[in-house]
């Protein structure tokens, strides 16, 4: 009697667990198929159907720290998406995607007052093996200027003793740092599409 | 006697006319900046007034003056998009880079700073409420512009205004591109 309970049960749970599990598995493969779709899931941003329109708003994090002093012209350096881009509600990129950026100005302060310069630009992220080109990047900090003191001192100078003028070559402007974690504003160049493999990039 | 009247007189004048003056000063209308062609970008230069008034500040591009830019002057340079370098000089050079981007308006300004024997001219990049700053800022004439297709000329500036809206800020793109 109760090999037969056991028989009878076992072939019972046969019959129905394929379809449970077909049960589950069915909303699954709908949300990847909407996700295609309608939306990109974090962690999956590579969807074929992926279009990011041309000058959408993009929200960078400087990944180096970079400055008047210790950065060049024509430096290349690290930055990363930090926030996700979204488009009428639908999340289009995860945060994290790194790229490069490219100090395009880079001048040390120096004497009469004249504060440091830096003018950075955004060149483009790294979206599913392809480069997603960046522009307006507007983060060209001056350091802090003190011509202003210089003059003071030249004029006041000019009138009781011309050598004190000298000074002025002496003060020195500020310098102007950007730290590693620094948020801009950028956004992007053109129309990104995902290109089909052995297909030249849509950009 | 005689010159107590001159000076009581030139002080009611003054007292009269100063209060205009100012007024005119404040009510100044703001300079108005065209936007740039379609897919093109422009910088404006600007040198406010202070030391060294008498020194010109040229800017030049691969050796080719765009324009002088005297004390209290502008200039609108229309450009192609990419990195662009200019140099000012007198007895030191300096140099400015800026990443010209299509349909955007960018600012940079000149100043002279203390040198040994002259004023040397320092270009650096600046924003639009550094320029909106300076009141009285006037336009390059004509004939202080370089040769080539650099810096807008004035009958150029106004054909611009007529056609097109004023950049109402140099951080917002006119047009997308594709």
């Amino acid at each position: 009697m109760y090999l037969q309970i056991f028989l009878a049960s076992t072939a019972l749970a046969c019959v129905f667990s394929p379809a449970r599990v077909l049960a589950q598995a069915v909303p699954v493969a709908a949300e990847q198929q909407g996700a295609v779709t309608a939306t990109v899931a974090p962690g999956a941003p590579c969807a074929p159907s992926l279009v990011i329109p041309a000058l959408t708003p993009v929200t960078l994090e400087m990944m180096a720290p970079l400055g008047s002093k210790i950065s060049t012209s024509g430096d290349s350096f690290p930055l990363r998406l930090a926030e996700p881009v979204i488009v009428d509600g639908v999340t289009l990129l995860p945060a994290g995607a790194t790229g490069r950026g490219e100090v395009v100005h880079a001048k040390k302060a120096g004497g009469s007052g004249v504060g440091g310069e830096l003018v950075l630009a955004a060149r483009y992220l790294d979206v599913c093996g392809q480069r997603l080109r960046l522009r307006s990047m507007h983060l060209s900090p001056n350091g802090r200027s003190k011509t202003k003191t210089v003059d003071t001192i030249n004029m006041a100078s000019a009138a009781v003793a011309p050598p004190i003028a000298l000074v002025g070559f002496l003060i020195k402007g500020g310098e102007v740092t950007v730290e590693t974690g620094t948020e801009a504003e950028a956004r992007t160049a053109t129309i990104f599409t995902l290109a089909s493999p052995g297909e030249p990039q849509s950009q | 006697m005689y010159h107590k009247h001159i000076i009581a007189a030139a002080v009611a004048l003054s007292a009269i006319a100063s209060p205009a003056i100012a007024r005119d000063k404040k009510d100044a209308a703001p300079i108005a900046i065209p936007a740039p062609p379609a897919g093109k970008g422009q910088i404006v230069f600007y040198r406010p007034g202070g030391m060294g008034f008498a020194m010109g500040c040229s800017v030049n591009e691969n050796g080719q003056k765009v324009s002088s830019l005297g004390a209290g002057k502008y200039f609108i340079m229309v450009a192609d998009p990419g990195r662009h370098e200019f140099s000012v000089k007198s007895e030191a050079k300096d140099r400015l880079a800026l990443e010209v981007e299509p349909d955007e308006t960018q600012y940079a300004s000149c100043k002279i700073k203390m040198g040994l024997m002259v004023g040397r001219p320092d270009i650096r990049p600046a924003t639009e409420a550094e320029f909106r700053g300076h009141q009285g800022l006037k336009m390059v004439d004509a004939e202080d512009m370089g040769p080539g297709l650099g810096a807008l000329r004035p009958e150029q500036v106004a054909a611009a205004l007529g056609g097109a809206p004023a950049v109402a800020s140099a951080e917002a793109p006119a047009a997308a591109q594709q």
